[in-house]
């Protein structure tokens, strides 16, 4: 009689009572498989339980989601709200007017020079209420020019404190005045969402930013014109993060960061209020 | 002759901390994370205790060890998958210094004033959002604070700030959060009454003899006031 097994992660025939792979010499392939299986439409996809990939995505009780829907969503709501209010539209090109047969096949108007493309605002409703989205973090480690095991130590350290796995950042381009060729490691980035954002947000609004000497606060004027806004972290402030403050030591080397805080706002100010309401620190000069 | 008007005052206290979730919920975050251990990499313990340190020996000594690998014996229950220290089939338990462990300690979410059901005080519930509702001794009927709008009023949140300095006196700092009314409520005498929306941000709401007051959540209100007065207030709680 079979007692209770185990389950392995790696391999589950044992579950089905078999061994799987060949355990005695000479091992041979046999498993059997279609070709089909080894596809990439075959294999499921990381949200499932049997996907090799899986790791679960909801495992704590998030504060910073707790604090947005129980006091900030409806504040901003109403911070936000303007009464019959319509869209406004954004500069994009326009077909010519008055249309006649004519000007059909003409190209549409160019926008003026020195202007961008904008996206429509429409009207403020408890649909649309700005929320976080994601925050895509990116390090450039210069010293990894000289040494290129240093683009590790940045890879680490991104890991250390957002608990994402990060990707290699490569060399494009090539200057050879900073001894700098195409394909050499230059430093890491990774993309958090989720529980890993709020918990970065957290640690980064409740331990960092108030220690830090050297970040003053988000500009009243930054933000990229779609609710997207940037901040740096100098390599010091990396240091006060609890992943790397009690193991200082062990890093040779930490190196500043570039953050995007991307939220679903429509205008930057709007994004900066509720950067504010997260507990960023948020300058109080305005620019729309 | 200016039409009259009331401005009406939506005074919260936001969450103190952060409420316990249901237990439904507990289970399921229990559930979800014993799994996200299981499915975890190994700690890298090599990478913060350097080999031959006696910080590493200190942390080697509390651990206890997975059960090796024989060849020579059968493991019924599945054989130990034993790497870096770790049986992969299970999740890893680090064991820490038993005085870091004891520094974090739950404080009770349970204050003084909700052990004597104190109404007057800002620290009870603290895991719910408190509005301030009020009873005039002359009307003696419990609403939020609401006042008479005057001819010379500069504009909505100028007078509903003066109210609220006239009745509760001037020891607390609030917040507007926005210059815009939360909404308008319809009354017998057809004087609307337009909501400014205000967070208490520090200080106590020290009214006269004359006033009787409360800080209460969603549910208590109900309990409080009338049922038409609630069926339009509800939806801003």
């Amino acid at each position: 009689m079979r007692t209770h097994l185990v389950r392995n992660f790696s391999t589950s025939s044992a579950l089905l009572g078999r061994t799987g792979v060949s355990i005695v010499p000479p091992v041979h392939h046999l498993i059997r498989f279609k070709k089909s299986q080894l596809s990439d439409k075959a294999r499921p996809p990381k949200s499932w339980v049997t996907s090799a990939g899986f790791r679960p995505q909801i495992t704590r009780h998030d504060r910073l989601r707790q604090h947005y829907n129980d006091t900030l969503a409806s504040d901003l709501l109403l911070l936000n709200y303007t009464h019959n209010e319509t869209t406004v539209e954004g500069a994009r090109r326009k077909p010519r007017a008055p249309v006649t047969p004519y000007s059909v096949y003409q190209p549409s108007k160019p926008l003026p020079q020195h202007t961008q493309p904008t996206k429509d605002i429409k009207p403020r409703t408890s649909e649309n209420i700005p929320h976080l989205e994601r925050i895509s973090i990116n390090c450039f480690a210069k010293p990894a020019i000289e040494n290129r095991d240093l683009a590790i130590t940045a890879k680490v350290m991104l890991q250390h404190i957002t608990g994402m796995k990060p990707r290699d950042v490569f060399a494009k381009t090539n200057l050879p005045m900073f001894h700098l060729r195409p394909g050499m490691p230059v430093g890491a980035k990774v993309e958090i969402t989720g529980e890993a954002m709020s918990q970065f947000v957290s640690t980064l609004t409740e331990l960092v930013l108030p220690r830090s000497r050297t970040f003053r606060n988000i500009s009243g004027k930054c933000g990229d014109g779609n609710g997207n806004i940037g901040l740096k972290l100098t390599k010091h402030d990396i240091t006060l993060f609890p992943e790397l403050e009690n193991s200082l030591e062990l890093w040779p080397e930490t190196f500043d960061i570039d953050l995007i805080v991307h939220t679903s706002a429509q205008t930057d100010r709007e994004a900066r209020t509720l950067l504010s309401g997260l507990g960023f620190p948020v300058s109080s000069e305005i620019r729309k | 002759m200016v039409k009259p008007l009331r401005v009406g005052l939506l005074l919260s206290r936001t969450p103190i901390i952060t409420p316990k979730p249901a237990p439904f919920l507990q289970a399921y975050y229990k559930y979800m994370s014993e799994l996200e251990k299981r499915l975890m990499w190994t700690f890298p313990s090599f990478f913060f205790f350097k080999k031959g340190t006696l910080t590493q020996r200190k942390f080697n000594e509390l651990q206890k060890g997975p059960i090796a690998r024989n060849k020579n014996i059968i493991f019924a229950q599945g054989e130990p998958d034993v790497h870096f220290n770790r049986d992969r089939r299970f999740k890893q338990e680090i064991i820490l210094e038993p005085d870091e462990q004891e520094k974090v300690r739950e404080q009770p979410t349970v204050t003084e004033a909700d052990t004597k059901n104190d109404i007057k005080s800002l620290e009870r519930k603290i895991e719910q959002t408190l509005y301030l509702l009020v009873n005039l001794k002359s009307e003696n009927k419990w609403k939020l604070p609401s006042f008479e709008v005057p001819d010379n009023a500069r504009s909505l949140h100028y007078a509903a700030d003066n109210g609220l300095r006239s009745l509760g006196g001037d020891s607390m700092n609030t917040w507007t959060v926005s210059y815009t009314p939360a909404a308008v409520l319809k009354s017998k005498d057809n004087v609307p009454e337009f909501l400014i929306k205000k967070h208490i941000l520090q200080g106590v709401f020290q009214p006269d003899a004359n006033v009787e007051f409360a800080w209460l959540c969603k549910n208590e209100i109900k309990e409080k006031v009338d049922e038409d007065y609630f069926k339009q207030i509800e939806v801003l709680l």
